[in-house]
Formats: structure tokens, C-alpha cells, sequence
């Protein structure tokens, strides 16, 4: 989109997408440019905030245009640079309705919005790009949001002004140096000759609330019953956000604890004073899966789903629940996030997502980590009392996880595997016992490190198990979730899956067997998570977990350590509170 | 039933080259590829004929599609030619060069679109692209066939030549009906002022072609004004119902 330069009535000099609607202006510099050049060119004339404004002197038309062409040549541009000072009148038969100001307004609040969520949003209200461009550059001349290149530039180099990524791709355009930021691309992708609105934190966020007393948060009647360790837990994460002692707790729970449930008293608490609250997890499936669950438990309550697999809708809502990389279309816009699985991939290793959770958050908000597994980071940040630990080692049911054990097999990794040829004899025969043995127990969860094993071992073991029903799925499998549906509806007797089902999962009754446990994608993390589908139930509490690999790694050792010490903090927890 | 085939076969690729940390552009598959050959087979089509007059994949035993046997295709083109369907991945990978500000792909595709036009045209003089309104390469930053232009004259040393001026922002033709598109571009292109093209042959570039009406108005200025062949190049087109 092209923006303009314009010195108002006043003298001032502001930079509007919409020059022609523009109340105050005098003159305007055409033709436009991408904000970005317009930003990099007159750093020294524009204040930071970009809505303002520095007063014009009487050389400062001549010096504008300098700097523009100067920048372009620079920039070794193939526009032809012939810049010129217009005098316009504003046009009066398009003046800014207040009505549809204030009808936009909370759409836009808390958000970043970018070049192309313009034309989506325009159509929601029923409006006009144009007409939109209009109203949302009025909320910027009140202070209400700023325009940023969707790509920022400066000396150094670029920033992405959606996830603060700097890895950058760069490429000539017409105008000279231009740039594409491939880190958030998946919400679409942004250019540097894009612009992006960008919410400023209101000063009164506060929503009607919604409850009238919010005394019985933990009176409650939750979907499930607390036991006594969770009551005390969710008692403990409600007397912290009264306290304030520290803006993010981690609640380090086993694996089918309940660690979910446990924070739906606190999120009652915000929601009953009228604070938006937002419940974040990485992957979609977590998501999915929480959101029928809030949506029993806060039937009164509007919830809005934000994934990469459901359309995208505006509209205010003061309860959300998003993937991460949703988060990112936000600013400081949530008093509450109650964020799920926080040490799963991709957030765990993604800086621009952990500046998105951050950029969510309103200064004064608080965050909660939920997970069984949190990283050597969160870790750390626990021990310097950066962040407050609560622990709920006890599994809802009372019993200890079930400890995984080692299989010494000679499994290697790059048998090529295919219809017509055979797995070694040793491996074959010794892989039908061990699940001969463990079928019996309940249907069988077959972790794989690699996606392309997973067709591999599904022929494998129908091979070998012709009467039962083998059925698998991976990250780009386009049944993914008519598949996973089914699982969960025990329509299989053997399922075999990648990472992608590691965590956030209940399958009653079910059994775990890790191939390849030895290979170097299977951390500490992902193996307790793993080991943590087993026995989650009441009906099942038990289960069995076996390791198959050629040798025991140290991840494999310390998952065995991690699970055994949450057990004995487990014991521990009960006979205190015997 | 072939696209089962194709599926199988791209399983078999993939279990080969799994160990290989290149993705394939089109499937993200783990190739030793720029594009793996599954998906080449699939969006290429190398096995298909293209229609002389339009570039469209047709069957293998023609030489021109059922519309331009009808007369109804471009007059003023010696051959077209395109690289590929336009489906699927490879839509999708064109899309994304023109519309999500990823123009540098294009790059990673020359070997494809090189080794193709040499296999199918003659040496030109120059290499023209089809031109962008001012007004819509202000607000895109760059025009996808020029970008495409400019590589091909870099790769195979042939004189790149911006010749050609679009006086007018069209509707874009993929929302039009064909005669529609026909008075849509109808008079959109002149030649640049003192520009001689007399004798040359000229290699014309386009991103997509549909039912070639927009090459043809930009070929029949260019004869008009002396060039003797007008061969054009298109990284996608449609496919004709294979009987």
C-alpha cells in the first residue's frame, strides 16, 4: 500500500494511506511509497511515533523530497523520481461517520492488523476497503494505533513488525531494496512494501463482567471433579494472582493430572472481573481439544477459536483460544494467558513466538505455564524466582505414571523398508512377540522418529498382524483429523504416528511402544510426554511403556529419572495430605 | 487411477531420499532436487504436447488445442510454449512469487524453465516480458514476468529489452469470460518510443497463460512494428480434456 507525505493546516507533517481524506490537509508529496521508505528516508524528520509530527519550516518541502530521491537512488530504485508538493482539498462528501468509527473500533482493539486482513475485515463489517483505510487511520490520527511497514528497515538491517523476526529474505523491487519475512509466513506473508495498523494499549479495557460474584470460583462445578490435589492447586494459582508476587507461574504437573481443569477457576476469576483472558497452546490439536472443553464449562461465555484450520472471523471476545502463531495477531490486549504445553515444539524453539505470547500480554497481565514437561529455560527462570513454581505430581486417579522400560533391539533406522522386502529375521520375530504381549492390555500407540516411517512400519506390522486393524497418520496428512477422531473412538487395533501425538491426548486404555527411542530427535521431553499416554484414566490407570531401541541414551535414562521423581513427590503430596 | 500411480511413486521417492535435508519446493518433500520428480511428472507434463498457438498441454498426438483449430486462439505467435499445468503445488508456487512477495523463487526455478525453452525455441534477438500498469506495479513492487525475463536473459546471455508499455490497468483476465478478455486487453499495449525491433525475433515472457489474449495483443504490436517471430514463454497453462 502506498502512503503519503502531508503537511496539515497546522504546519505538521504526517504520513496517511488516505490522503484525499484527510480534514487537516494542505498540502500533499506524490506520487505515495511504501511506508517503509517513507519511515527510512525521513527518519530524521519524523518522530518515532509515526502518527505525529514535527512542525514544518518553511525549507522543510524542498528537504523532503531531497531525502526521498536521495534514499531511492541509494537504494539503486527504478522508478523515475520525480517527486512534487500538490495543494489538495479535502473531499467533504466522504467525511468519516462517527458510527462506523465506533463500530470498527473494538475490532480493531488489542490487534495487529495487516495489509491483507484489510480487505477480510472490510468485507466482515460490510464496508469498503477504502471506506476502512478511512476509519482506521482516523483511530491512528487519535492515538488510538500507529501504521508500521509490515517490514520495518532500519541502519542494521529489517524487522518483521509481526514477529520480530530479522530473518529477513531481501530482493530488488521497483522502488530498490525490498524484503519478505518467512518466519511467520504461514499467517500469510508480509513485504516490506507492506503496512501493518498496530493497536496501542486502550487505558480502560475493562469488559461488563460477566458474573456478579466471583466468590465460588472454586465452588464451581467443573466438568470434573477436583480431587484434593487439584483443589489445592487451583486454590494456590488464585491466591497468586491476588498477590501479584510475580508476573508468570509454571504449574509443573504429571502427565493426566488434570492441569487443564485446574486452571478454569482462575480464568472464572478474570473473566467474572471483566479481563480478557486467553488460552494459548502450539499445536492445533491441543487447541481443538480445549476448546469443546471451555466451551462446557463457560457456557455462559462467548469463546472465540483462533487456528490455522478454522476460518478466520473479527469480532471482540474476552475469552480466546489460540495457537501460538495466532497470538502473534495481537497487541497487549490480555490481562490473562493461560498458556498449555509451553515447552512444545514449535514455540520451545521459536524467538518470534515468544516475543508474540509477550506482545499479547497488557503491561500489567500475568501469564501461567502449564506442562509436565518444562524446559531447562522455564526451569531456570523458576530457580532465580523469576517465576513462581506450583507442583501437582499426583495423577487425578491417585496412581503413579507408569515407568518405561528399555528393549535392547538392533532396530536400524535406514532398513529400506517396502512391501516386498523383509525386516531382519531377529527384528521381526522379536517386534511380534513384544506386541503379541502388550496388545492384549489395549489398543497400541507406535511411536516413530520420522515421518517417512511411518508408511514403512504401518506395512510392516500389518504384515505381521494381518488380522488386526493397522491404521497411522503424521503432521501433513491431509485425514489427519478424521484419523485421530477415530483413535480416540478405539476403531484401531495399532496406530502408528510421529511426535504429533506425543502430547494433549487421551486414549482410554491404551498402550505405548517407542521404535527407534535411541534417535536423536526423541528428547528427555518428548519421551516422559510420550510415556504419559499410558493410563490416564480411571478405568485404565496402568499401562505399560517400552523403549525399543539398539542402545539407552541419556534422554532415555532421564525420562525414566524424571517420571520416577514425579512419582515420589506424588507419594510425598499424599501422605501430607493424609 | 495415474494419479494413484503418481502417489505411489512419490512415496517410493521419498522413502529413497529421506535421509536428504533438501525439501522439494512444490511438496516439501526430502529430495537431493530443487523439484522432485514426482512432482515434475505431475506439473510438468513433459510426456504432453503444448498447443503451438496458445501453450496449453494437449494430447500427445496434436499440434494445436480444439479453440485455436477453431481459430479462436492468438494469430500473431509463432509457438507458445509453457512450462506447466497450472494446478495444484505449482499454482500454488505462482501464486505465491506474484501475490505473497516472494519474487526471489523464481530464481530457484531457472534450471527447469531454461532447459524447456531451449528444448523447444529457436535463439531470439531479445527477450521482451509482458508489461505491468504503473499503477499496479506500484503498489506489488515488481512484475513477475519481468523478474522472469530478466533471469532467463542472465542464464542463457540474451539481450533483455523492456520494450513494451501497458497504457491501461485490465481487469485481471482470470476473472473474465473469453471474449470478455479479448475487449478487456484490446489496445492495453504500445511500443516504447524510438525502440527498432525490425527483423528480430523475440521471446515474449508471461507468468500464466489462459487463452493467450493477452500475448497476442502485446505480439501483434510487436509484428506490427517489424519483428519477424514472436515465440512466447509461460511458466503455467490450462490443460485440454485428454480423450
Amino acid at each position: 500500500m502506498l502512503f503519503y507525505v502531508l503537511i496539515d493546516k497546522n504546519g505538521a507533517i504526517r504520513i496517511s494511506p488516505v490522503p484525499d481524506m484527510d480534514k487537516l490537509l494542505k498540502k500533499v508529496l506524490r506520487p505515495g511509497l511504501p511506508l517503509s521508505y517513507l519511515q527510512y528516508y525521513l527518519r530524521n524528520i519524523l518522530c518515532s511515533d509515526s502518527s505525529c509530527i514535527k512542525k514544518a519550516s518553511h525549507k522543510i518541502e524542498k528537504t523532503i523530497i531531497n531525502q526521498v530521491v536521495k534514499g531511492l537512488k541509494k537504494d539503486e530504485t527504478i522508478l523515475e523520481t520525480q517527486f512534487d508538493w500538490y495543494d489538495e482539498e479535502f473531499n467533504p462528501q466522504r467525511q468519516l461517520a462517527e458510527e462506523r468509527f465506533l463500530r470498527i473500533l473494538p475490532m480493531i482493539e488489542g490487534k495487529k492488523i495487516t495489509e491483507g486482513e484489510i480487505a477480510v475485515l472490510a468485507k466482515t463489517m460490510s464496508i469498503s476497503n477504502n471506506d476502512l483505510l478511512v476509519t482506521i487511520n482516523e483511530a491512528v490520527s487519535r492515538g488510538l494505533g500507529e501504521w508500521l511497514p509490515a517490514i520495518s528497515r532500519n541502519q542494521s538491517g529489517w524487522v518483521c513488525e509481526r514477529c520480530s523476526s530479522t530473518q529477513i529474505q531481501e530482493w530488488p523491487s521497483l522502488y530498490g531494496k525490498a524484503a519478505t519475512c518467512q518466519e511467520c509466513e504461514i499467517l500469510g506473508s508480509q513485504t516490506s512494501l507492506q503496512m501493518i495498523f498496530r493497536s496501542n494499549q486502550t487505558e480502560n479495557n475493562i469488559m461488563k463482567p460477566l458474573f456478579h460474584n466471583d466468590q465460588d470460583a472454586l465452588k464451581e462445578r467443573w466438568s470434573i471433579e477436583f480431587t484434593n490435589a487439584q483443589a489445592k492447586v487451583a486454590k494456590r494459582l488464585l491466591e497468586y494472582s491476588d498477590e501479584l508476587k510475580a508476573d508468570e507461574v509454571l504449574l509443573w504437573a504429571a502427565c493426566g493430572a488434570g492441569k487443564t481443569e485446574v486452571s478454569f477457576p482462575l480464568i472464572a476469576r478474570y473473566l467474572a472481573r471483566g479481563k480478557k483472558v486467553l488460552f494459548a497452546a502450539p499445536r492445533q490439536d491441543v487447541v481443538h481439544d480445549v476448546y469443546p472443553r471451555l466451551q462446557s464449562n463457560f457456557p455462559n461465555v462467548p469463546i472465540k477459536l483462533l487456528s490455522g484450520a478454522v476460518p478466520q472471523k473479527f469480532g471482540e471476545s474476552i475469552l480466546t483460544v489460540a495457537t501460538t502463531h495466532q497470538v502473534l495477531k495481537f497487541y497487549r490486549h490480555f490481562d490473562l494467558i493461560i498458556f498449555d504445553e509451553v515447552d512444545a515444539y514449535p514455540y520451545s524453539e521459536s524467538i518470534s513466538l515468544k516475543y508474540g505470547l509477550k506482545a499479547a500480554l497488557r503491561e500489567s497481565g500475568q501469564i501461567v505455564y502449564l506442562t509436565a514437561t518444562p524446559s531447562d529455560e522455564l526451569l531456570k527462570k523458576a530457580v532465580d524466582g523469576r517465576c513462581l513454581i506450583i507442583r501437582l505430581p499426583i495423577r487425578h486417579h491417585g496412581h503413579p505414571l507408569p515407568l518405561p522400560k528399555w528393549i535392547e533391539i538392533p532396530l536400524k533406522i535406514n532398513y529400506p523398508i517396502n512391501a516386498e522386502t523383509n525386516l531382519p529375521i531377529v527384528i521381526s520375530n522379536g517386534i511380534e512377540r513384544i506386541i503379541k504381549e502388550v496388545i492384549v492390555k489395549g489398543p497400541l500407540l507406535v511411536f516413530v522418529p520420522l515421518v517417512a516411517l511411518v508408511p514403512q512400519w504401518i506395512t510392516v506390522i500389518k504384515k505381521l498382524f494381518p488380522l488386526k486393524s493397522v491404521e497411522g497418520s503424521w503432521s501433513s496428512d491431509p485425514k489427519r483429523r478424521e484419523k485421530i477422531d477415530s483413535l480416540k473412538k478405539k476403531k484401531y487395533d495399532i496406530f502408528i504416528t510421529t511426535s504429533i501425538l506425543e502430547r494433549g491426548i487421551t486414549i482410554s486404555g491404551v498402550q505405548v511402544i517407542v521404535l527407534f527411542a535411541d534417535h536423536e530427535i526423541y528428547d528427555v521431553r518428548s519421551l516422559v510426554q510420550m510415556s504419559g499416554r499410558t493410563g490416564r484414566t480411571n478405568e485404565t490407570p496402568s499401562g505399560t511403556v517400552l523403549f525399543l531401541a539398539n542402545r539407552e541414551t541419556k534422554a532415555m535414562q532421564s525420562a525414566k529419572t524424571w517420571i520416577e521423581e514425579q512419582n515420589h513427590f506424588a507419594r510425598q503430596e499424599e501422605n501430607e495430605n493424609a | 487411477m495415474l494419479s494413484s500411480i503418481l502417489h505411489k511413486l512419490k512415496e517410493g521417492v521419498n522413502l529413497l531420499w529421506y535421509e536428504q535435508q533438501e525439501k522439494c519446493l512444490l511438496c516439501d518433500n526430502l529430495v537431493q532436487e530443487t523439484i522432485c520428480q514426482s512432482c515434475r511428472l505431475e506439473y510438468f507434463r513433459p510426456e504432453l504436447n503444448r498447443c503451438y498457438a496458445c501453450g496449453k498441454l494437449i494430447g500427445q498426438n496434436k499440434i494445436r488445442c480444439s479453440d485455436c483449430k477453431e481459430g479462436k486462439g492468438p494469430k500473431y505467435l509463432t509457438i507458445a510454449t509453457s512450462l506447466g499445468h497450472y494446478s495444484g503445488a505449482w499454482k500454488d508456487f505462482i501464486q505465491k512469487v506474484k501475490f505473497k512477495g516472494q519474487p526471489y523463487l523464481l530464481a530457484s526455478i531457472n534450471y527447469y524453465i531454461n532447459g524447456w525453452v531451449i528444448k523447444n525455441l529457436p535463439p531470439p534477438d531479445a527477450i521482451v516480458p509482458v508489461p505491468m500498469h504503473h499503477s499496479r506495479l506500484a503498489q506489488r513492487g515488481f512484475n513477475q514476468a519481468d523478474v522472469l525475463a530478466s533471469i532467463l536473459s542472465r542464464q542463457l546471455g540474451i539481450i533483455y529489452r523492456d520494450v513494451l508499455h501497458r497504457n491501461r490497468d485490465t481487469i485481471p483476465q482470470t476473472s473474465l469470460g473469453r471474449q470478455e478478455r479479448l475487449n478487456n486487453v484490446l489496445g492495453a499495449f504500445y511500443l516504447k518510443k524510438d525502440v527498432d525491433l525490425k527483423g528480430q525475433i523475440i521471446w515474449l515472457v508471461d507468468d500464466v497463460v489462459t487463452t493467450g489474449t493477452t500475448l497476442d495483443e502485446c505480439a501483434q504490436v510487436l509484428k506490427c512494428h517489424g519483428v519477424r517471430d514472436v515465440y512466447a514463454i509461460c511458466l503455467a497453462a490450462g490443460i485440454e480434456e485428454i480423450q
